[in-house]
Protein backbone atom coordinates (compact mmCIF):
# COMPACT_ATOMS: atom_id res chain seq x y z
CA UNK A 1 0.00 0.00 0.00
CA UNK A 2 2.95 2.35 0.94
CA UNK A 3 4.60 1.67 -1.96
CA UNK A 4 1.75 2.65 -4.24
CA UNK A 5 1.34 5.90 -2.80
CA UNK A 6 4.72 6.73 -3.57
CA UNK A 7 4.75 5.12 -6.98
CA UNK A 8 1.28 7.68 -7.40
CA UNK A 9 2.83 10.39 -5.86
CA UNK A 10 5.90 10.35 -7.96
CA UNK A 11 4.11 10.64 -11.12
CA UNK A 12 1.74 13.29 -9.70
CA UNK A 13 4.75 14.94 -8.61
CA UNK A 14 6.52 14.89 -12.11
CA UNK A 15 3.34 15.56 -14.01
CA UNK A 16 2.88 18.93 -11.76
CA UNK A 17 6.48 19.62 -13.18
CA UNK A 18 6.22 18.54 -16.85
CA UNK A 19 2.56 19.59 -17.85
CA UNK A 20 3.03 16.76 -20.37
CA UNK A 21 -0.50 14.83 -19.19
CA UNK A 22 -3.36 17.00 -17.84
CA UNK A 23 -3.03 20.12 -19.69
CA UNK A 24 -3.06 18.08 -23.39
CA UNK A 25 -6.61 16.34 -22.00
CA UNK A 26 -8.13 18.98 -20.59
CA UNK A 27 -7.91 21.05 -23.59
CA UNK A 28 -8.24 17.56 -26.19
CA UNK A 29 -11.78 17.52 -23.84
CA UNK A 30 -12.82 21.41 -24.13
CA UNK A 31 -12.18 20.64 -28.08
CA UNK A 32 -14.77 17.66 -27.54
CA UNK A 33 -17.08 19.20 -25.67
CA UNK A 34 -16.93 22.72 -27.86
CA UNK A 35 -17.76 20.04 -30.94
CA UNK A 36 -20.69 18.59 -29.59
CA UNK A 37 -21.68 21.68 -28.86
CA UNK A 38 -22.12 23.05 -32.20
CA UNK A 39 -23.72 19.89 -33.00
CA UNK A 40 -26.28 20.45 -30.75
CA UNK A 41 -29.75 21.39 -31.89
CA UNK A 42 -30.27 24.91 -31.38
CA UNK A 43 -31.75 25.86 -27.88
CA UNK A 44 -32.47 22.08 -27.10
CA UNK A 45 -30.76 21.08 -23.92
CA UNK A 46 -30.84 24.64 -22.56
CA UNK A 47 -33.94 25.16 -20.63
CA UNK A 48 -33.07 27.22 -17.57
CA UNK A 49 -35.07 25.33 -15.13
CA UNK A 50 -34.66 21.44 -13.85
CA UNK A 51 -37.44 18.75 -14.75
CA UNK A 52 -39.23 17.30 -17.65
CA UNK A 53 -38.65 19.77 -20.62
CA UNK A 54 -40.75 18.76 -23.82
CA UNK A 55 -38.36 18.31 -27.12
CA UNK A 56 -35.05 18.74 -25.01
CA UNK A 57 -35.56 15.53 -23.33
CA UNK A 58 -33.92 13.71 -25.81
CA UNK A 59 -30.96 16.46 -26.05
CA UNK A 60 -30.14 15.89 -22.66
CA UNK A 61 -30.15 12.30 -23.18
CA UNK A 62 -27.48 12.64 -25.64
CA UNK A 63 -25.79 15.08 -23.64
CA UNK A 64 -24.88 12.39 -20.86
CA UNK A 65 -23.38 10.58 -23.91
CA UNK A 66 -21.11 13.77 -25.58
CA UNK A 67 -19.79 13.90 -21.63
CA UNK A 68 -18.70 10.67 -21.01
CA UNK A 69 -17.04 10.45 -24.68
CA UNK A 70 -15.29 13.11 -24.62
CA UNK A 71 -14.02 12.33 -21.15
CA UNK A 72 -13.10 8.78 -22.75
CA UNK A 73 -11.58 10.46 -25.52
CA UNK A 74 -9.71 13.05 -23.65
CA UNK A 75 -8.98 10.23 -20.83
CA UNK A 76 -6.98 7.94 -23.52
CA UNK A 77 -4.27 10.40 -24.22
CA UNK A 78 -4.15 10.89 -20.59
CA UNK A 79 -3.68 6.54 -19.78
CA UNK A 80 -0.99 6.54 -22.98
CA UNK A 81 0.85 9.40 -21.85
CA UNK A 82 1.28 8.01 -18.11
CA UNK A 83 2.05 4.49 -19.16
CA UNK A 84 4.56 5.64 -21.96
CA UNK A 85 6.94 7.51 -18.76
CA UNK A 86 7.81 4.14 -17.84
CA UNK A 87 8.42 2.82 -21.30
CA UNK A 88 11.00 5.64 -22.35
CA UNK A 89 14.48 5.05 -20.67
CA UNK A 90 13.11 1.54 -20.20
CA UNK A 91 12.35 2.98 -16.66
CA UNK A 92 10.06 0.45 -15.86
CA UNK A 93 13.01 -2.12 -15.10
CA UNK A 94 14.47 -0.08 -12.50
CA UNK A 95 11.10 -0.40 -10.89
CA UNK A 96 10.90 -4.32 -11.66
CA UNK A 97 14.14 -4.83 -10.47
CA UNK A 98 13.12 -3.24 -6.90
CA UNK A 99 11.71 -5.67 -4.38
CA UNK A 100 7.93 -4.46 -5.41
CA UNK A 101 4.84 -6.33 -5.80
CA UNK A 102 3.84 -5.92 -9.50
CA UNK A 103 0.59 -5.40 -8.09
CA UNK A 104 1.32 -2.15 -6.13
CA UNK A 105 3.00 -0.84 -9.62
CA UNK A 106 -0.17 -1.50 -10.85
CA UNK A 107 -2.32 0.43 -8.59
CA UNK A 108 0.30 3.04 -8.43
CA UNK A 109 -0.61 3.79 -12.11
CA UNK A 110 -3.71 3.69 -11.89
CA UNK A 111 -3.99 5.99 -8.98
CA UNK A 112 -2.37 8.84 -10.81
CA UNK A 113 -4.80 7.79 -13.65
CA UNK A 114 -7.35 7.81 -11.64
CA UNK A 115 -6.17 11.22 -10.57
CA UNK A 116 -5.91 12.79 -14.09
CA UNK A 117 -9.41 11.65 -14.78
CA UNK A 118 -10.94 13.83 -11.39
CA UNK A 119 -8.55 16.88 -12.76
CA UNK A 120 -10.08 16.60 -16.08
CA UNK A 121 -13.38 16.05 -14.75
CA UNK A 122 -13.24 19.07 -12.62
CA UNK A 123 -12.36 21.24 -15.56
CA UNK A 124 -14.92 19.59 -17.98
CA UNK A 125 -18.13 19.56 -16.02
CA UNK A 126 -18.46 23.00 -15.38
CA UNK A 127 -17.64 23.72 -19.15
CA UNK A 128 -20.51 21.12 -19.93
CA UNK A 129 -23.23 22.62 -17.54
CA UNK A 130 -22.31 26.11 -19.38
CA UNK A 131 -22.13 24.67 -22.80
CA UNK A 132 -25.13 22.69 -22.99
CA UNK A 133 -27.26 25.00 -20.38
CA UNK A 134 -27.60 21.94 -18.59
CA UNK A 135 -29.15 23.34 -14.65
CA UNK A 136 -26.48 22.02 -12.40
CA UNK A 137 -28.43 21.20 -9.82
CA UNK A 138 -29.44 18.71 -11.87
CA UNK A 139 -26.00 16.83 -11.96
CA UNK A 140 -24.96 17.54 -8.54
CA UNK A 141 -23.68 15.76 -6.37
CA UNK A 142 -25.19 12.40 -8.44
CA UNK A 143 -22.33 13.25 -11.12
CA UNK A 144 -19.95 12.86 -8.57
CA UNK A 145 -20.65 9.52 -7.65
CA UNK A 146 -21.13 8.24 -10.86
CA UNK A 147 -17.91 9.44 -12.21
CA UNK A 148 -16.44 8.09 -9.24
CA UNK A 149 -17.88 4.41 -9.88
CA UNK A 150 -16.71 5.33 -13.96
CA UNK A 151 -13.48 6.73 -13.25
CA UNK A 152 -11.90 3.59 -10.90
CA UNK A 153 -12.83 1.42 -13.62
CA UNK A 154 -11.30 3.70 -16.25
CA UNK A 155 -8.47 4.09 -14.67
CA UNK A 156 -7.39 0.87 -14.08
CA UNK A 157 -8.38 -0.18 -17.49
CA UNK A 158 -6.49 2.69 -18.71
CA UNK A 159 -3.12 1.33 -16.75
CA UNK A 160 -3.82 -2.00 -17.54
CA UNK A 161 -4.18 -1.51 -21.63
CA UNK A 162 -2.15 1.56 -21.64
CA UNK A 163 0.95 -0.59 -20.36
CA UNK A 164 0.19 -3.51 -22.94
CA UNK A 165 0.06 -1.42 -26.02
CA UNK A 166 3.67 -0.06 -25.35
CA UNK A 167 5.54 -3.03 -25.99
CA UNK A 168 3.87 -3.23 -29.50
CA UNK A 169 4.19 -1.07 -33.03
CA UNK A 170 1.74 1.09 -33.67
CA UNK A 171 0.85 1.86 -29.94
CA UNK A 172 -1.02 4.62 -30.29
CA UNK A 173 -3.82 2.90 -32.63
CA UNK A 174 -3.72 -0.54 -30.81
CA UNK A 175 -4.33 0.78 -27.14
CA UNK A 176 -8.16 2.03 -28.31
CA UNK A 177 -8.85 -0.95 -29.94
CA UNK A 178 -7.79 -2.83 -27.44
CA UNK A 179 -9.24 -0.19 -24.27
CA UNK A 180 -12.86 0.47 -26.37
CA UNK A 181 -14.72 -2.86 -25.92
CA UNK A 182 -13.55 -3.96 -23.02
CA UNK A 183 -15.15 -0.59 -21.27
CA UNK A 184 -18.62 -0.25 -23.01
CA UNK A 185 -20.29 -1.68 -19.82
CA UNK A 186 -18.88 1.17 -17.75
CA UNK A 187 -19.18 3.48 -20.48
CA UNK A 188 -22.76 2.35 -21.13
CA UNK A 189 -23.47 2.61 -16.96
CA UNK A 190 -21.91 5.90 -17.10
CA UNK A 191 -23.85 7.69 -19.40
CA UNK A 192 -27.61 6.06 -18.63
CA UNK A 193 -27.16 7.34 -15.06
CA UNK A 194 -26.12 10.36 -16.25
CA UNK A 195 -28.46 10.54 -18.90
CA UNK A 196 -31.33 9.85 -16.08
CA UNK A 197 -29.49 12.53 -14.08
CA UNK A 198 -30.32 14.98 -16.58
CA UNK A 199 -33.79 14.01 -17.31
CA UNK A 200 -34.87 14.82 -13.70
CA UNK A 201 -34.85 10.71 -13.01
CA UNK A 202 -32.12 10.67 -10.64
CA UNK A 203 -29.92 7.95 -9.51
CA UNK A 204 -32.70 5.54 -7.03
CA UNK A 205 -33.89 3.62 -9.72
CA UNK A 206 -30.73 3.11 -11.68
CA UNK A 207 -29.28 0.67 -9.13
CA UNK A 208 -28.85 -1.67 -11.92
CA UNK A 209 -26.54 0.07 -13.75
CA UNK A 210 -24.15 0.90 -10.75
CA UNK A 211 -23.97 -2.57 -9.75
CA UNK A 212 -22.88 -3.39 -12.93
CA UNK A 213 -20.11 -0.44 -13.04
CA UNK A 214 -19.20 -1.86 -9.73
CA UNK A 215 -18.63 -5.53 -10.73
CA UNK A 216 -16.63 -4.06 -13.86
CA UNK A 217 -14.82 -2.21 -11.78
CA UNK A 218 -13.65 -5.11 -9.67
CA UNK A 219 -13.28 -7.55 -11.85
CA UNK A 220 -10.92 -4.77 -13.78
CA UNK A 221 -9.15 -4.04 -10.79
CA UNK A 222 -8.63 -8.02 -10.01
CA UNK A 223 -7.29 -8.54 -13.31
CA UNK A 224 -5.38 -5.73 -13.68
CA UNK A 225 -3.44 -6.55 -10.50
CA UNK A 226 -2.48 -10.35 -11.59
CA UNK A 227 -2.25 -9.55 -15.20
CA UNK A 228 0.34 -6.23 -14.76
CA UNK A 229 3.31 -8.37 -13.87
CA UNK A 230 2.85 -10.49 -17.44
CA UNK A 231 2.35 -7.47 -19.24
CA UNK A 232 5.32 -5.70 -18.37
CA UNK A 233 8.19 -8.00 -17.69
CA UNK A 234 10.02 -8.49 -20.97
CA UNK B 1 27.23 -17.66 -5.79
CA UNK B 2 25.98 -17.02 -9.56
CA UNK B 3 25.56 -20.28 -11.04
CA UNK B 4 24.77 -20.32 -15.07
CA UNK B 5 24.26 -23.18 -16.70
CA UNK B 6 23.61 -24.13 -20.62
CA UNK B 7 22.24 -20.77 -20.73
CA UNK B 8 20.87 -19.38 -24.64
CA UNK B 9 18.92 -16.57 -25.48
CA UNK B 10 17.54 -15.88 -28.47
CA UNK B 11 15.96 -12.48 -30.07
CA UNK B 12 13.63 -13.48 -33.17
CA UNK B 13 16.04 -15.54 -35.04
CA UNK B 14 18.80 -13.66 -33.92
CA UNK B 15 20.95 -16.13 -31.41
CA UNK B 16 22.57 -13.44 -28.75
CA UNK B 17 24.10 -15.97 -26.07
CA UNK B 18 24.37 -19.34 -26.75
CA UNK B 19 25.57 -22.36 -24.12
CA UNK B 20 26.69 -20.62 -21.84
CA UNK B 21 28.13 -21.65 -18.55
CA UNK B 22 29.62 -19.92 -15.46
CA UNK B 23 30.04 -20.12 -11.87
CA UNK B 24 30.58 -16.86 -9.99
CA UNK B 25 31.28 -17.27 -6.19
CA UNK B 26 30.27 -14.91 -3.89
CA UNK B 27 32.19 -11.69 -3.19
CA UNK B 28 34.24 -12.35 -6.44
CA UNK B 29 34.62 -9.64 -9.38
CA UNK B 30 33.91 -10.91 -12.58
CA UNK B 31 34.78 -8.71 -15.45
CA UNK B 32 33.28 -9.16 -18.84
CA UNK B 33 35.07 -8.17 -22.01
CA UNK B 34 33.86 -8.54 -25.24
CA UNK B 35 32.94 -6.30 -28.48
CA UNK B 36 29.88 -4.35 -29.01
CA UNK B 37 26.92 -7.36 -29.98
CA UNK B 38 29.05 -9.73 -28.43
CA UNK B 39 26.19 -10.61 -25.51
CA UNK B 40 27.37 -8.65 -22.41
CA UNK B 41 24.17 -6.84 -21.53
CA UNK B 42 22.06 -9.62 -22.68
CA UNK B 43 24.56 -11.82 -20.17
CA UNK B 44 23.96 -9.51 -17.42
CA UNK B 45 19.97 -8.79 -17.88
CA UNK B 46 19.55 -12.59 -17.88
CA UNK B 47 21.61 -12.53 -14.52
CA UNK B 48 19.22 -9.41 -13.14
CA UNK B 49 15.96 -11.18 -14.36
CA UNK B 50 15.30 -8.69 -16.84
CA UNK B 51 15.57 -11.12 -19.47
CA UNK B 52 13.97 -14.70 -19.26
CA UNK B 53 16.45 -17.25 -20.82
CA UNK B 54 15.25 -19.03 -24.19
CA UNK B 55 16.69 -22.03 -22.80
CA UNK B 56 19.39 -23.23 -19.86
CA UNK B 57 18.91 -21.79 -15.82
CA UNK B 58 20.56 -18.59 -14.01
CA UNK B 59 20.53 -18.74 -10.14
CA UNK B 60 21.40 -16.54 -7.92
CA UNK B 61 22.12 -18.67 -4.41
CA UNK B 62 20.50 -21.31 -5.96
CA UNK B 63 17.22 -19.49 -6.78
CA UNK B 64 15.70 -17.43 -9.85
CA UNK B 65 16.68 -13.67 -9.84
CA UNK B 66 13.88 -12.38 -9.63
CA UNK B 67 13.40 -14.17 -6.24
CA UNK B 68 16.23 -12.25 -4.83
CA UNK B 69 15.73 -8.36 -6.40
CA UNK B 70 15.97 -6.93 -2.97
CA UNK B 71 19.48 -7.73 -2.45
CA UNK B 72 20.51 -7.18 -6.31
CA UNK B 73 21.88 -3.56 -7.54
CA UNK B 74 21.64 -2.99 -11.57
CA UNK B 75 23.35 -0.12 -13.39
CA UNK B 76 22.74 -0.21 -17.38
CA UNK B 77 22.79 1.79 -20.21
CA UNK B 78 19.58 3.01 -18.98
CA UNK B 79 19.62 5.30 -15.60
CA UNK B 80 16.11 4.18 -14.89
CA UNK B 81 15.85 7.81 -13.20
CA UNK B 82 12.54 10.36 -13.80
CA UNK B 83 14.11 13.33 -15.46
CA UNK B 84 11.21 16.06 -14.49
CA UNK B 85 12.36 14.69 -10.25
CA UNK B 86 15.41 16.49 -8.96
CA UNK B 87 18.22 13.85 -7.89
CA UNK B 88 17.26 13.43 -4.32
CA UNK B 89 13.85 13.15 -5.09
CA UNK B 90 14.87 9.89 -7.29
CA UNK B 91 16.95 8.86 -5.09
CA UNK B 92 14.76 8.45 -1.84
CA UNK B 93 11.77 7.36 -3.91
CA UNK B 94 14.84 3.55 -4.80
CA UNK B 95 15.25 4.17 -1.23
CA UNK B 96 12.00 3.88 -0.15
CA UNK B 97 11.45 1.13 -2.53
CA UNK B 98 14.25 -0.85 -1.51
CA UNK B 99 12.87 -0.18 2.24
CA UNK B 100 15.86 1.25 3.37
CA UNK B 101 15.46 5.24 4.52
CA UNK B 102 16.67 8.63 2.99
CA UNK B 103 19.85 8.70 4.85
CA UNK B 104 21.32 5.85 2.99
CA UNK B 105 20.14 7.69 -0.21
CA UNK B 106 22.12 10.43 0.92
CA UNK B 107 25.15 8.50 1.69
CA UNK B 108 24.96 7.11 -1.89
CA UNK B 109 24.68 10.59 -3.02
CA UNK B 110 27.71 11.58 -0.95
CA UNK B 111 29.51 8.27 -2.30
CA UNK B 112 29.38 9.39 -6.06
CA UNK B 113 30.56 12.97 -5.24
CA UNK B 114 26.96 14.58 -6.49
CA UNK B 115 25.48 15.77 -3.32
CA UNK B 116 25.91 19.53 -4.37
CA UNK B 117 23.55 18.59 -7.36
CA UNK B 118 20.54 17.20 -4.71
CA UNK B 119 18.13 19.52 -5.87
CA UNK B 120 18.99 19.39 -9.88
CA UNK B 121 16.29 18.01 -11.54
CA UNK B 122 17.73 14.64 -13.60
CA UNK B 123 16.96 16.29 -17.27
CA UNK B 124 19.36 18.94 -16.48
CA UNK B 125 22.25 17.22 -15.53
CA UNK B 126 25.56 15.90 -17.97
CA UNK B 127 25.66 12.64 -19.49
CA UNK B 128 28.23 11.95 -16.78
CA UNK B 129 26.21 13.22 -13.67
CA UNK B 130 23.54 10.84 -14.48
CA UNK B 131 25.64 8.08 -14.62
CA UNK B 132 27.42 9.08 -11.40
CA UNK B 133 23.26 9.86 -9.97
CA UNK B 134 22.18 6.02 -11.44
CA UNK B 135 25.38 4.20 -9.59
CA UNK B 136 23.90 6.03 -6.07
CA UNK B 137 20.49 4.51 -7.37
CA UNK B 138 21.85 1.41 -8.36
CA UNK B 139 23.99 1.06 -4.60
CA UNK B 140 21.66 2.71 -1.88
CA UNK B 141 20.42 -0.45 -0.34
CA UNK B 142 24.32 -1.56 -0.56
CA UNK B 143 22.98 -5.14 -2.61
CA UNK B 144 25.21 -8.26 -2.27
CA UNK B 145 25.02 -8.68 -5.99
CA UNK B 146 25.99 -5.60 -8.01
CA UNK B 147 25.94 -6.05 -12.00
CA UNK B 148 27.26 -3.40 -14.23
CA UNK B 149 26.88 -2.50 -17.70
CA UNK B 150 29.77 -0.43 -19.26
CA UNK B 151 30.09 2.03 -15.80
CA UNK B 152 33.07 3.79 -17.34
CA UNK B 153 31.35 5.24 -20.94
CA UNK B 154 30.14 9.27 -20.05
CA UNK B 155 32.31 9.28 -17.23
CA UNK B 156 35.23 11.56 -16.80
CA UNK B 157 38.36 10.50 -15.97
CA UNK B 158 38.30 11.64 -11.95
CA UNK B 159 34.46 9.87 -11.62
CA UNK B 160 36.10 6.91 -13.64
CA UNK B 161 38.82 6.78 -11.09
CA UNK B 162 36.99 6.90 -7.71
CA UNK B 163 34.13 4.35 -9.85
CA UNK B 164 35.98 1.04 -8.25
CA UNK B 165 35.67 2.45 -4.78
CA UNK B 166 31.55 2.59 -5.03
CA UNK B 167 31.12 -0.98 -7.12
CA UNK B 168 33.76 -2.83 -4.68
CA UNK B 169 32.81 -3.80 -1.13
CA UNK B 170 34.16 -6.79 1.02
CA UNK B 171 31.74 -9.74 0.39
CA UNK B 172 30.39 -8.09 -2.67
CA UNK B 173 29.65 -10.17 -5.79
CA UNK B 174 30.30 -7.71 -8.53
CA UNK B 175 29.59 -8.38 -12.56
CA UNK B 176 31.07 -5.53 -14.62
CA UNK B 177 30.71 -5.42 -18.23
CA UNK B 178 32.43 -3.42 -20.32
CA UNK B 179 34.99 -3.41 -23.07
CA UNK B 180 37.24 -1.03 -21.37
CA UNK B 181 40.47 -3.56 -20.84
CA UNK B 182 42.86 -1.07 -18.92
CA UNK B 183 39.73 -0.24 -16.15
CA UNK B 184 38.23 -3.61 -16.16
CA UNK B 185 41.47 -5.44 -15.58
CA UNK B 186 42.30 -3.07 -13.03
CA UNK B 187 38.90 -4.02 -10.80
CA UNK B 188 38.68 -8.01 -12.33
CA UNK B 189 39.23 -11.44 -10.04
CA UNK B 190 38.64 -13.14 -13.02
CA UNK B 191 37.88 -12.02 -16.60
CA UNK B 192 35.34 -13.79 -18.96
CA UNK B 193 36.00 -12.65 -23.08
CA UNK B 194 32.59 -13.19 -24.64
CA UNK B 195 32.41 -13.39 -28.37
CA UNK B 196 29.43 -13.92 -30.55
CA UNK B 197 27.46 -15.35 -27.90
CA UNK B 198 29.87 -17.57 -26.18
CA UNK B 199 32.55 -17.87 -23.72
CA UNK B 200 36.21 -17.77 -25.38
CA UNK B 201 38.08 -17.31 -22.12
CA UNK B 202 37.33 -17.46 -18.42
Amino acid sequence: MRKMFLLAAKDLRSEARAKEIAPPMVLFGLILVFLFTLNFPPGAGQAPVPGPVVGAVGSRELAGAFLWVSLLFAGILGFGRNASTEREGNRIEGLLLAPVDPAALFAGKALANFCYLWTLEAVLLPVFVLFFGVPAGLLLPGILLVALVANVGLAAAGTLFGAASQYVRARELVMPLLLFPVIIPLVLGAERLTSSLLTGGGLGSQSRWFILMGAFDLAIVAIGAVAFEFIVNE
Amino acid sequence: MIEIRRLTRRFGSARALSGIDLDIPTGETVVIFGHNGSGKTTLIKLIAGLLRPTSGVVLVDGKPPRETRGRLGFLGHDLYLYPHLSVSENLVLFARLYDVGAAEAAEALEAVGMSHKKDALVHTLSQGEGQRVALARAVLHDPDLLLVDEPFSGLDETSAAALPAVLKREGRTLVVATHDTERGKAIADRIVVLENGRISAA
